[in-house]
C-alpha cells in the first residue's frame, strides 16, 4: 500500500481506538456512579490506546522507509553471481542504477546481462513482498495496539501518567533533533574528510599553497596537477572579509552610537527599520547587485584612475558583503550599548563632559566587551557568507593581499566543487567536505568565543 | 557646627510657630511665601521662582532659595517632592532629559547659569555633583580621578596630574587605602569606598560647590558615617547642597535645611531650629514622622 | 570668583572650543554613517528596479499567418500525433518570407526568420487545437519576439540610445519597418508568470521556481513548526536543569550561527547519499531548510513563552492541572502569537536560501512547472541564480524582475510578522 494510504488508515484506526477506549471508560464510570471515579478524564484513556494504536506501527513504518533501499540493495548485490561483484563503490552504484533501470524499461532486458535481468526480476519482487510485508506489519501492530489499549481500561488505571509520560517523551526528541543536527553534521563532515585525507595528506591541504584541483579522470590524462593546498582559499576568504569588516564595522558601530545617543525619536524610528531592511534581502540579491554593478563600476573608476581592476575583484564582493553586514554589526551595538547604565553616562556628564566625550571615554570601553562579540560573530558571518562571493568572486586561486585582484574563497570552491557532475568518490568532491570541515571548526570557534564573551559582559550589568 | 558666617548675615526673623499666609492647594495648606531663611544678603548661588516642569506634569513651583559660601543646606522632605529634581535644576543635568523644562532665575555669583552665553560643560565643571548609587567608571582608580582633570585640561603633565589625583582622594579621605592599588579598577572597591572614589572625582576639578543626591543611601552605617565627616571638612572649602531623606543625617552635616513638600519649598532655616522649633505645621509633622 | 578659580575657568574655557569642534565632528560621523546605510538601501533598490521594471512588459510582432497544412504536414487536424510532430516554425517563417518579400540568401533570411521567437510555434499549434478550422486559413495574430528584437525595441529612446549589440543593420531596419506599420506592440508580459524556465529568455518564466518555493516552504513550515514548538515547551517548561538540557542549549545557539552552507553538505552527505532522497525534490528541500529554520524557531518560541508570566502557570497550577494541561490550555495560547511572528520571519529567511539548496542540486534546469512534493524543482533565489549567469542581455532584466517579485515576497512577509505582531501583543 502507498505510504499516504497507509498513514490514512492509521489515522483513522487510532481515532477508531482513541474512540473505543473512551466510551469503554465512561461506561465503567457510570457503573461507579461518575467520571470523578476514574483516576484520569476519559480523554486519557482514548488518547492511550490511540497512543498504542498508532506510534509503534508509525516507527516501523518509519525504520522502513529510512531503511528499504539499503537492505534491498544489499540482498540484490549479494545475489549476483561472483564474477559482477563490484569491486569499488563506484562500481556498486552502477550496477544498482543498471538494475533499476532495466526494472523500470529504460534500459532493454534483451541488450543486457542476464544475471542483471534475472536480479531486476528480483527487485520487482523484492520490493512488492517488502510492501506487503510492511503494510501487514503496520496494520496488525496497529489492531493489536488498538485491542491492548481497549483491554486495560480500568478505573485505576493511571492513564494521563502514561499520555503525559508520552507527551515528554515526544517533546524531548525534538528538543534532541538539535543534538541530532549537530551530530549529523559532525559526522558526515568528518566521514567524508577522513577519506578526502585518506588520498590527501593533512599537511598539503593545511599548509598548500597550490590550489587547483584537476584529478585526472583517466590514469593517461595530461594536465591534471591535483594539488589540493588551501592556503590561497584562507587568504582570500581573509581577504573579502577583511573588506567587509572594514566597511561594516565603523559604519555599523557610528549609525548604532548616533541612534542610541543622539538622534530623536522620530528619526530612530525611521532609520533603524530601513536599516533592517539591509539584513532581511536575500545573498544571492546582493551577489547579483555586486556581480553586475559594484564590480564594472569599480572596474571602470579603477580603470580611470589608470589602475589595474579585475572584472571580479575582492573589492566588489568585500563592499557588498560589508553592505550586507552592516545592519547585524548596529544591531548588536545598540544591544550592546543600551545595557550601559545611565547612571555611567551621568557621572560623566555631571563632571562637565560633552557627549562625544562620555561615550568616547566611557560609554565604549565599558561596551568593548560586548562590541568585540559582536565583530566576532560578525567575521564570522563573513567568512560563511556563500552566495555573494559565488558571484562576485573568482575561481581562480591567487595569493594576493591587492583588494583590485581577483580571489577565491572557501565557501566558493565548495559550490564549485559539488555543482558540477563528479562522480561522488573522487578525492576531488571529498575536498569539498574537507573545506567545509575547515569552515565548521573556524565558525563554530568564533560563534563559542563571541557568545561567551557577550554573556560574560552582559552579566557584568545585570 | 553652625558657620557664624552664616548666622550673622541671615535676616532674623521671630522665633515661634508663626502663621504666614496660606494658601489651600490640594487640600494642603501651604504658606504662600517660604518661612524661614530661605534668602540671604551675599549668596553662591541664587535661586527665584523655580518652576521644573516634565512635559506637561509640573515636579516644581516657584522656589525661591539661596545658598551661601562654604556652606552645607540639606534639603529634606517626602519621598517624590521633587530634592532630587530641584538639585539636577542646579548643573543643568536635567538638559540630558528630553521632556525637562526649567523656567526661573538660577544664578552662580550672580550669572544666570540657564543663559546661552552659560556652557553647561563649564558650568558642570564648576558645579560638581555625586549621585545616590557609587557609579566608579570601569577604569582604573587613577583614571577615574583624572577623568575630569583631562577633560578640562586641568593638568598640562603627568607630574601635575599626579598631585590632583593625590589631593582629591586625600581631601576625599581615600588616599591611604588607595595609594598601592591606584592602577586597579575602581569598581573593585567596597560601596562606602566607591562613593568616596566618586567625591574625589569630583573635587578633582576644583568645583566650587558640590551637590549631593543621598550619597549615603545605598551604604551601610559605617561608610555612610565616614561620609558624613568627609562632608563636615570639605565644607570648609566647597559649598555643598545635599539632598537627603535622613533627617537625622540632615541634622548631622548641615548648617541650613530646607523642606520640599510636593515641590513646594515650605521652610528654610539653621538646621537646629528646624528640627527642634519648627516654623510651619507641614515641618512639623513631617520631622515628627506623621508621614514620609 | 578668586583669583584661582578665575585662571582655572581661563584654563576651562579655552580647551572648550577645541572639545565643542571635536563633539560636533563625531556628530557628523555618525549621521554619515547611517546616511551611507540609506544611500546603500536606496542604491540597491534604484538599481533592481530600474533593470528590472521593463521585464514585465513583452514585446509582440503582428504577422499574417496561414495554416498551410502542406507545410505543417497535417492531414487529419484531430490526430495529437500529427499535431505534436507539425512544423509550425516553418508556418511562422512563410509568414516573415511573405511580409519581408525582397529578402535573399541564406544568412539574411536566418536573421529574418530569427525576429519571431522560437517558442511562437506553440502558440499557433495551441490556436489550431482550439479552432481546428482555422486549418488552411489565414489569421493575424500577435506572436511573442525574439529576445534579441525585445532588448532593441525596449531600448530604442532610452538614454543610454538604442542596443544595437545582436543586431545588424538590416535587422534593425526591418524592425523599424515593422513599427511605421505598427505591427510592433509592447504587452504585458504573461509569460514571466505563467511559464516555467527556458533557454529562451522572451519566454523564461518563474512559475517554476515559484511553485518548487511554495512546496518546499510548505514543508519547511510543516516541519520546523511543530518540532520547533515542541522542543521550546520542552526547554522551557520541563526540562531539569542539569548538563544535558545545558548542551541542548549551546547546540542551538551554535546551530543559529552556523553557515548556511554547511546545512547543504549536510543535506548531501545524509540525506541524499545515505537516506537516497530523490535530488532536486522539494521535499529534501525542505527537510534541509527546516534544519537551518529549526534554531530560529526555536529561539524565538521560547522567548514567547518565557514571555508569558509565572502567574498564569500558578494559577492553572492552582486548581490542579497537570503539566502537559498547563502547557496546552495555557502557556500556548497565549504564547501562539509570538511564536507565530518568529515562524513567519524564519520563513521569510527559509525562502531567500540559496547556498544549501545548490548543495543538494536544485541547480538543475527544470522546465516544467512542478506539480507536487516530489516533483523537480528549483526555487526562485535559485532561479535568480541561474538567470545571473546567462549572458544574453534579456536574462539580466528578467532576473532583476525576479528579483523584485522575490523581494516583494519578503516584504509581504515580513509586514505581515510586524503587524500581527503589533495587533496580538499583549502587555502583561
Amino acid at each position: 500500500m502507498q505510504t499516504a494510504n497507509l498513514l490514512i488508515v492509521l489515522l483513522i484506526l487510532s481515532a477508531v481506538a482513541y474512540y473505543m477506549a473512551r466510551s469503554r471508560s465512561v461506561s465503567q464510570a457510570q457503573s461507579l456512579g461518575g467520571i470523578r471515579h476514574l483516576h484520569s478524564l476519559p480523554f486519557f484513556y482514548g488518547m492511550r490506546a490511540a497512543i498504542w494504536c498508532a506510534l509503534p506501527s508509525l516507527l516501523l513504518l518509519v525504520a522502513w522507509l529510512l531503511f528499504d533501499e539499503p537492505i534491498i540493495s544489499s540482498f540484490l548485490i549479494s545475489g549476483l553471481p561472483e564474477s559482477l561483484q563490484p569491486t569499488s563503490a563506484a562500481e556498486h552504484n552502477l550496477l544498482l542504477n543498471s538494475i533499476e533501470n532495466i526494472a523500470s524499461g529504460a534500459l532493454s532486458a534483451e541488450a543486457s546481462e542476464p544475471a542483471l535481468v534475472a536480479a531486476a526480476e528480483s527487485l520487482r519482487g523484492l520490493r512488492s513482498t517488502g510492501a506487503n510485508l510492511v503494510t501487514a506489519a503496520v496494520l496488525s501492530l496497529s489492531v493489536l495496539g488498538m485491542g491492548w489499549g481497549w483491554v486495560k481500561v480500568s478505573p485505576i488505571l493511571r492513564a494521563r501518567q502514561q499520555v503525559e509520560r508520552v507527551f515528554r517523551g515526544i517533546l524531548l526528541s525534538c528538543a534532541c533533533v538539535a543534538i541530532f543536527t549537530t551530530l549529523g553534521i559532525l559526522l558526515s563532515i568528518l566521514f567524508e574528510s577522513f577519506r578526502f585525507f585518506q588520498a590527501v595528506p593533512a599537511t598539503e591541504f593545511l599548509f598548500g599553497t597550490e590550489w587547483s584541483p584537476q584529478m585526472a579522470i583517466r590514469s593517461d590524462q595530461v594536465g591534471s596537477s591535483g594539488s589540493f593546498g588551501a592556503i590561497p582559499l584562507f587568504v582570500g576568504t581573509l581577504l573579502i572579509s577583511f573588506i567587509a569588516m572594514v566597511v561594516a564595522v565603523p559604519v555599523g558601530l557610528m549609525s548604532a552610537i548616533y541612534l542610541a545617543e543622539y538622534a530623536s525619536p522620530r528619526m530612530r524610528g525611521f532609520a533603524k527599520p530601513t536599516l533592517e531592511v539591509l539584513a532581511g534581502i536575500p545573498t544571492v540579491v546582493y551577489g547579483f547587485f555586486a556581480a553586475l554593478t559594484v564590480a564594472p563600476f569599480i572596474r571602470q573608476t579603477g580603470e580611470g584612475f589608470g589602475l589595474q581592476v579585475s572584472s571580479e575583484s575582492a573589492l566588489a564582493a568585500g563592499l557588498v558583503m560589508g553592505v550586507m553586514i552592516i545592519p547585524f554589526i548596529s544591531s548588536l551595538a545598540d544591544d550592546v550599548i543600551n545595557a550601559v547604565p545611565q547612571s555611567l553616562r551621568d557621572g560623566s556628564l555631571g563632571l562637565g563632559a560633552t557627549r562625544s566625550e562620555t561615550i568616547k571615554k566611557v560609554i565604549f570601553p565599558a561596551a568593548l566587551p560586548g562590541i568585540v562579540g559582536g565583530v566576532l560573530l560578525a567575521v564570522s558571518r563573513a567568512i560563511g557568507e556563500t552566495m555573494i562571493v559565488v558571484m562576485a568572486a573568482g575561481l581562480a586561486a591567487k595569493m594576493t593581499a591587492n583588494p583590485l585582484d581577483t580571489v577565491t574563497t572557501v565557501t566558493v570552491q565548495i559550490v564549485t566543487l559539488l555543482v558540477g557532475d563528479q562522480e561522488f568518490d573522487s578525492p576531488k568532491t571529498l575536498a569539498a567536505f574537507a573545506l567545509g570541515l575547515m569552515l565548521f571548526v573556524v565558525t563554530l570557534v568564533l560563534n563559542f568565543v563571541a557568545l561567551r564573551v557577550v554573556k560574560k559582559y552582559r552579566e557584568q550589568y545585570d | 557646627m553652625v558657620n557664624k558666617m552664616v548666622t550673622d548675615i541671615a535676616v532674623e526673623m521671630p522665633t515661634g510657630l508663626v502663621q504666614p499666609e496660606q494658601e489651600n492647594i490640594d487640600g494642603i495648606e501651604y504658606p504662600k511665601q517660604t518661612v524661614g531663611t530661605p534668602l540671604l544678603e551675599s549668596s553662591k548661588m541664587s535661586m527665584r521662582n523655580v518652576d521644573v516642569f516634565y512635559g506637561d506634569k509640573q515636579a516644581i513651583f516657584n522656589v525661591n532659595v539661596d545658598v551661601g559660601q562654604h556652606e552645607v543646606i540639606a534639603m529634606i522632605g517626602p519621598s517624590g517632592c521633587g530634592k532630587s529634581t530641584f538639585l539636577r535644576s542646579i548643573n543643568r543635568m536635567n538638559d540630558t532629559v528630553e521632556s525637562c523644562k526649567v523656567t526661573g532665575q538660577l544664578t552662580l555669583d550672580g550669572e544666570d547659569i540657564y543663559s546661552n552665553k552659560m556652557d553647561p560643560v563649564a558650568l558642570r565643571a564648576r558645579v560638581g555633583m555625586v549621585f545616590q548609587k557609587p557609579n566608579p567608571f570601569p577604569k582604573s582608580i587613577y583614571d577615574n580621578v583624572a577623568y575630569g582633570p583631562r577633560l578640562h585640561g586641568l593638568a598640562s603633565r603627568r607630574a601635575e596630574l599626579d598631585e590632583i589625583v593625590e589631593t582629591s582622594l586625600t581631601r576625599a579621605g581615600l588616599w591611604t587605602e588607595a595609594k598601592d592599588r591606584l592602577d586597579q579598577p575602581g569598581t573593585g572597591l567596597s560601596g562606602g569606598q566607591q562613593q568616596r572614589l566618586c567625591i574625589a572625582r569630583a573635587i578633582a576639578i576644583s568645583p566650587e560647590v558640590i551637590l549631593m543626591d543621598e550619597p549615603c543611601s545605598a551604604l551601610d552605617p559605617i561608610a555612610t558615617a565616614k561620609i558624613e565627616e568627609l562632608i563636615a571638612e570639605l565644607s570648609q572649602n566647597y559649598t555643598i547642597a545635599i539632598v537627603t531623606h535622613s533627617m537625622q543625617q540632615a541634622a548631622r552635616v548641615s548648617h541650613r535645611t530646607a523642606y520640599f513638600h510636593l515641590g513646594r519649598l515650605v521652610e528654610v532655616n539653621e538646621t537646629e531650629k528646624v528640627f527642634t522649633a519648627p516654623e510651619h505645621q507641614l515641618t512639623e509633622a513631617y520631622i515628627t514622622g506623621r508621614f514620609g | 570668583m578668586t583669583d584661582l578659580n578665575k585662571s582655572r575657568a581661563e584654563q576651562i574655557q579655552s580647551s572648550l572650543a577645541k572639545r565643542y569642534r571635536a563633539e560636533k565632528r563625531f556628530q557628523m560621523y555618525g549621521y554619515a554613517a547611517i546616511a551611507f546605510g540609506l544611500l546603500c538601501v536606496v542604491i540597491l533598490f534604484t538599481d533592481i528596479i530600474s533593470k528590472g521594471y521593463k521585464a514585465f512588459g513583452q514585446t509582440y510582432i503582428q504577422l499574417e499567418v496561414i495554416y498551410d497544412a502542406s507545410i505543417l504536414g497535417i492531414t487529419d487536424v484531430n490526430d495529437s500525433q500529427q499535431l505534436a510532430l507539425a512544423d509550425f516554425h516553418g508556418v511562422v517563417k512563410k509568414a516573415l518570407k511573405s511580409r519581408f518579400a525582397d529578402v535573399s540568401g541564406r544568412k539574411a533570411k536566418r536573421d529574418l526568420y530569427g525576429l519571431i521567437s522560437n517558442g511562437a510555434g506553440y502558440t499557433l499549434r495551441d490556436r489550431l487545437i482550439v479552432n481546428p478550422e482555422l486549418l488552411n486559413q489565414t489569421e493575424t495574430l500577435w506572436l511573442v519576439a525574439d529576445d534579441d528584437i525585445d532588448t532593441y525595441y525596449k531600448s530604442i529612446g532610452s538614454d543610454a540610445g538604442a542596443f544595437t549589440g545582436r543586431m545588424s543593420e538590416q535587422r534593425q531596419g526591418w524592425v523599424d519597418q515593422l513599427v511605421e506599420s505598427n505591427d510592433v506592440e509592447m504587452r504585458v508580459n504573461r509569460n514571466f508568470f505563467t511559464q516555467g524556465d527556458s533557454r529562451e529568455p522572451e519566454l523564461a518564466g518563474i512559475r517554476g521556481a515559484a511553485m518548487g518555493s511554495l512546496f518546499t516552504l510548505i514543508i519547511t513550515l510543516g516541519l520546523s513548526f511543530p518540532i520547533g514548538v515542541a522542543a521550546a515547551v520542552y526547554l522551557e517548561e520541563f526540562a531539569p536543569r542539569n548538563r544535558w538540557t545545558d548542551l541542548i542549549e549551546v547546540n542551538i545557539n551554535n546551530l543559529a550561527a552556523v553557515p548556511s552552507i554547511i546545512f547543504g553538505l549536510l543535506g548531501l552527505a545524509i540525506f541524499i547519499n545515505f537516506f537516497h532522497v530523490p535530488r532536486s525534490v522539494p521535499v529534501v528541500g525542505g527537510l534541509v531548510l527546516t534544519l537551518m529554520t529549526l534554531p530560529t524557531i526555536i529561539i524565538s518560541s521560547r522567548a514567547a513563552i518565557k514571555a508569558v508570566p509565572p502567574s498564569i502557570r500558578d494559577a492553572a497550577i492552582g486548581v490542579g492541572a497537570s503539566p502537559m494541561q498547563v502547557v496546552l490550555h495555557h502557556v500556548l495560547p497565549l504564547a501562539m502569537p509570538g511564536m507565530l511572528t518568529g515562524a513567519i520571519i524564519g520563513m521569510a529567511q527559509a525562502l531567500g536560501e540559496t547556498a544549501p539548496l545548490l548543495m543538494i542540486g536544485m541547480v538543475a534546469f527544470i522546465v516544467d512547472v512542478p506539480g507536487g512534493f516530489t516533483d523537480p524543482a528549483t526555487v526562485l533565489p535559485v532561479q535568480i541564480f541561474l538567470w545571473a549567469d546567462s549572458p544574453e542581455r534579456a536574462f539580466v532584466e528578467k532576473t532583476s524582475a525576479a528579483i523584485m517579485v522575490l523581494l516583494a515576497f519578503l516584504i509581504l512577509m515580513n509586514t505581515l510578522a510586524v503587524v500581527l505582531r503589533k495587533r496580538l501583543e499583549r502587555r502583561w
